[in-house]
């Protein structure tokens, strides 16, 4: 097991490497002179080539690339074209919001949708399910940026129980959790009803109700754990989705998270910037899919062998 | 399921410890504590007769970049900076020129400059201001690829006494005093600049009415009030900056009062704002003309005849109407009222098809031609729309092609486009800083020229405008320039843009600088 984790550790690097690659490229593919933007309108072009110099820009791509792995893997991720900001601080400062935010967005998700899709299971093709299903769906549909504002037109400017927006201890997280939470939580119902679906079918669901166990008992000891491994690994996507889809919810939120630093940076050009929100992302989301692997194995305990 | 269930919840609480861990840092606290004082006087501003609201929050579409004022040149910096430090001069809000730092100032020749300072102002460390100050700040300003265009022309700072500086010119430069109220060319520090290196941005300190207590990345930054403010004492006790991206956010958060004033208010949200007795929207035209710009390198543009016709065919007014909801002025010109050397008398061209269609034909297009449009920005892309339907009248069949900023900019200054929608904010007010980079032939490309106009006689008068120092000369080189760039019908101004600003309705101390250099240490209840 151990082995194991290890070997996903080092996993991560490759995807680093392929990541931080292709982003260099095609950042570097991508119409617009970083140095012109961060200028602006009125700057000479003698300056621009000045500070082209002075960012090593004027030097082919490739050899650009190699001397932001060297640093990277001295653990520095360089320095932002646009503020002059060490990189590192930046994200330090803005990551876990963006990771709260998630975090409390998935828990409202799990709490909504496991057991709406459980009731949706257990009572196939009565009316609950199909409200649940219709609730999933609009739940699914809604662009997040409409419900987020729409949730602030009713619960700030109405009723004033929470702040519009901003960051501001944890009332300021309820909406843009919910905002979140919510969208997540109707794709995690669908994926709960299904796969309960397939696990009450099978014969040891039978036998333990032949056996005259509690029906309460049987759903959640025998069917719930059974049909958990694919309810845990759409969670896991859905965390990795949100890490990466915060931004809208950040912007309709005033919130000063990671996903608005990292479009603000694809806006500006700033590469040293957008590839460290990216490798961070990325490694957050490999670590999340390693941990989701793990759980596995305590779900059920035949996965367990094979981890070698 | 017990142990699945315990190993769940022990997961959860590491991760939320992990969390709660990780932002309870720098980052989190002060942001609690803001949230606590905020929230104490939001109360007390609501209810009469308790205390009053003593911290005002205005809020901006986008973040800083830097609090070192020659280290950039973007306008939600200059929101901030301006409210830290000053400049030797400035511009009040009816755009004439008055002392800031400088307590005078006169002309000893055409290219020398002595300005006396103010004396007995300090720093918000505590230090003394000096004209080794000046001197400094000058210098470092020529170091900023950002600013430097702004004092380039300033080839000596001469300190005489500690208290008084002359300034030498390369050769007589007419917008000096336009150039040293431009946003960035504030003075700072010898002492601080010099300790703080690299750093300095970190720790601003200057000579403005509030003094800088923190800035949270992306979220806010905080100042408070300067009690030696050489002014007078500043009415606004703590003013908080807060970054609010989404204009209908921006506005909820004024209509809920989380928020005292809001700049960028968007124009579906303006009509919304009037209608409130709660809130008050502050117009007021501002130095900003929007444009469209022709490419007179290009074919058919190259053709003085079909770039009339095009501004005959433009129905401007409809223009206003769809993109900013009727809030704008027709532009007779390139540069508006506030602007010195604005041209009242210039021969506009007035919305008439038929001339258009006449020109066309004289010109040798009887059937109109295809051709493409660019644009970015919502509020642009709105324009392109009615600019596209207003040349289909005529026969010109325009294809708008939407871009990203960056590609915009980029592709536009090299010349690849055929028309393109563009403005220019004059931050200085003076015509030379809205005519020099956008008309003269040396201007062409990134630095303002995106029509690629060349024109020897423009090119001479902004010439003789930028030496020339008698300010009431001034104005006529623009002018002749103007009646020029019109008849040659260089590009189709659009319209004049005003600044708004949506306020608290009892919010007191509002005044809106047409340059949107608005100054927010009197903003009161």
């Amino acid at each position: 097991m151990f082995k194991y984790i290890l070997k996903r550790f080092l996993m991560v690097i490759p995807v680093i490497i392929g990541v931080s690659f292709l982003v260099y490229f095609i950042i570097s593919l991508t119409p617009g002179d970083p140095v012109k933007m961060m200028l602006g309108e009125e700057a000479s072009e003698e300056s621009i080539q000045e500070v082209r110099d002075e960012l090593g820009l004027d030097k082919p791509i490739i050899v650009q690339y190699f001397k932001y792995i060297s640093k990277l893997v001295r653990g520095d991720l360089g320095v932002s074209y646009r503020s002059k900001r060490p990189v590192l601080g930046e994200i330090v400062a803005r990551f876990p919001i963006t990771l709260k935010l998630t975090f409390w967005s998935m828990l409202v998700a799990i709490i909504i949708a496991v057991p709406l899709g459980i009731i949706s299971a257990t009572k196939q093709y009565t009316l609950t399910d199909s409200i649940c299903s219709v609730a999933a769906l609009i739940g699914a549909a809604v662009p997040n940026f409409w419900y987020g504002l729409m949730l602030i037109i009713w619960f700030s400017l109405g009723l004033g129980w929470f702040p519009s927006g901003g960051y501001e201890g944890i009332k300021s997280m309820v909406l843009p959790s919910i905002t979140l939470g919510t969208t997540a939580a109707a794709i995690i119902t669908r994926m709960t009803r299904s796969s309960m679906l397939e696990v009450v079918r099978q014969d040891y669901i039978r036998t333990a109700k032949a056996k005259g166990v509690n029906k309460k008992v049987v759903i959640r000891k025998h069917a719930l754990r059974n049909a958990l491994i694919p309810i845990v690994t759409v969670v896991g996507l859905q965390f990795g989705h949100m890490l990466g889809g915060m931004v809208l919810t950040e912007t309709v939120f005033s919130i000063p998270g990671m996903g608005r630093l990292m479009v603000d940076s694809i806006k500006s050009k700033d590469t040293p910037m957008v590839l460290g929100c990216i490798i961070t992302l990325a490694t957050v989301f490999s670590l999340v899919n390693l941990c989701i692997d793990i759980l596995y194995a305590f779900i059920d305990p035949r996965i367990k062998s094979v981890y070698k | 399921m017990k142990k699945l269930i315990s190993l769940l919840i022990v997961t959860m609480l590491l991760i939320s410890m992990f969390v709660t861990g990780c932002s309870s840092g720098d980052t989190n606290a002060p942001a609690n504590n803001a949230n606590e004082s905020n929230s104490e006087e939001k109360s007390d501003g609501n209810n009469e007769g308790k205390p009053k609201k003593t911290e005002i929050v205005f809020a901006q579409k986008a973040d800083i970049v830097s609090l070192d004022p020659h280290a950039t040149n973007d306008s939600p910096s200059a929101n901030l900076t301006r409210q830290i430090y000053s400049s030797l001069v400035r511009t009040n809000v009816n755009m004439e020129y008055e002392g800031d730092l400088a307590e005078s100032w006169k002309a000893l020749s055409p290219t020398e400059w002595e300005f006396k300072l103010r004396q007995g102002v300090k720093w918000h460390d505590g230090s003394d201001f000096k004209a080794s100050d000046v001197k400094f700040s000058i210098e470092r300003q020529k170091q900023g690829p950002q600013v430097k265009h702004l004092v380039n022309m300033i080839t000596e700072v001469k300190v005489i006494d500690d208290y008084t500086v002359v300034l030498v010119t390369d050769e007589p430069c007419g917008p000096l005093l336009a150039n040293l109220a431009h946003s960035a060319s504030r003075i700072v520090p010898e002492k601080a600049c010099t300790e703080y290196g690299d750093k300095f941005a970190e720790h601003p300190t200057g000579t403005g009415p509030m003094k800088f207590v923190e800035w949270i990345p992306g979220d806010r930054v905080v100042l408070e009030r300067n009690e030696d403010y050489f002014e007078g004492l500043p009415a606004t006790e703590r003013l908080v900056m807060r970054v609010i991206p989404e204009g209908t956010s921006r506005t909820i958060a004024l209509e809920t009062g989380e928020v005292d004033l809001i700049l960028d208010v968007e124009p579906i949200d303006k009509v919304k704002i009037e209608n409130n007795p709660d809130l008050k929207l502050y117009e007021e035209m501002s130095n900003r003309t929007e444009w469209l710009s022709l490419n007179n390198k290009k074919a058919p543009f190259d053709n003085k005849l079909v770039r009339q016709a095009i501004n005959y065919a433009i129905d401007k007014e409809s223009v206003i109407e769809v993109a900013t909801d009727g809030r704008g002025m027709v532009a007779n010109t390139v540069i508006g009222p506030t602007v010195l050397g604005y041209n009242p008398n210039v021969k506009a061209y007035e919305y008439n098809p038929e001339k258009a269609k006449q020109l066309l034909a004289e010109a040798g297009f009887p059937d109109g031609f295809s051709t493409t449009l660019w644009s970015s920005g919502d509020v642009r892309n709105r324009a392109a729309e009615v600019i596209q339907s207003n040349l289909a009248e005529v026969g010109i069949t325009a294809e708008i092609e939407l871009m990203e900023w960056g590609a915009y900019l980029d592709k536009t200054s090299a010349g690849e486009h055929d028309m393109h929608l563009l403005g220019w904010s004059n931050l200085t007010a003076d015509g030379d800083g809205g005519m020099y980079p956008n008309f003269h032939s040396s201007s062409q490309g990134a630095s303002g020229n995106r029509s690629f106009f060349e024109n020897a006689e423009v090119d001479k008068l902004l010439e003789q405008g930028r030496v020339e120092t008698d300010f009431s000369k001034r104005p006529k080189y623009y002018q002749d320039a103007q009646d020029i760039i019109m008849e040659e019908a260089a590009m189709v101004p659009l319209y004049f843009q005003p600044t708004e600003v949506g306020a608290r309705a009892d919010l007191q101390g509002v005044e809106l600088h047409p340059g949107s250099l608005h100054r927010f240490h009197m903003l009161h209840y």
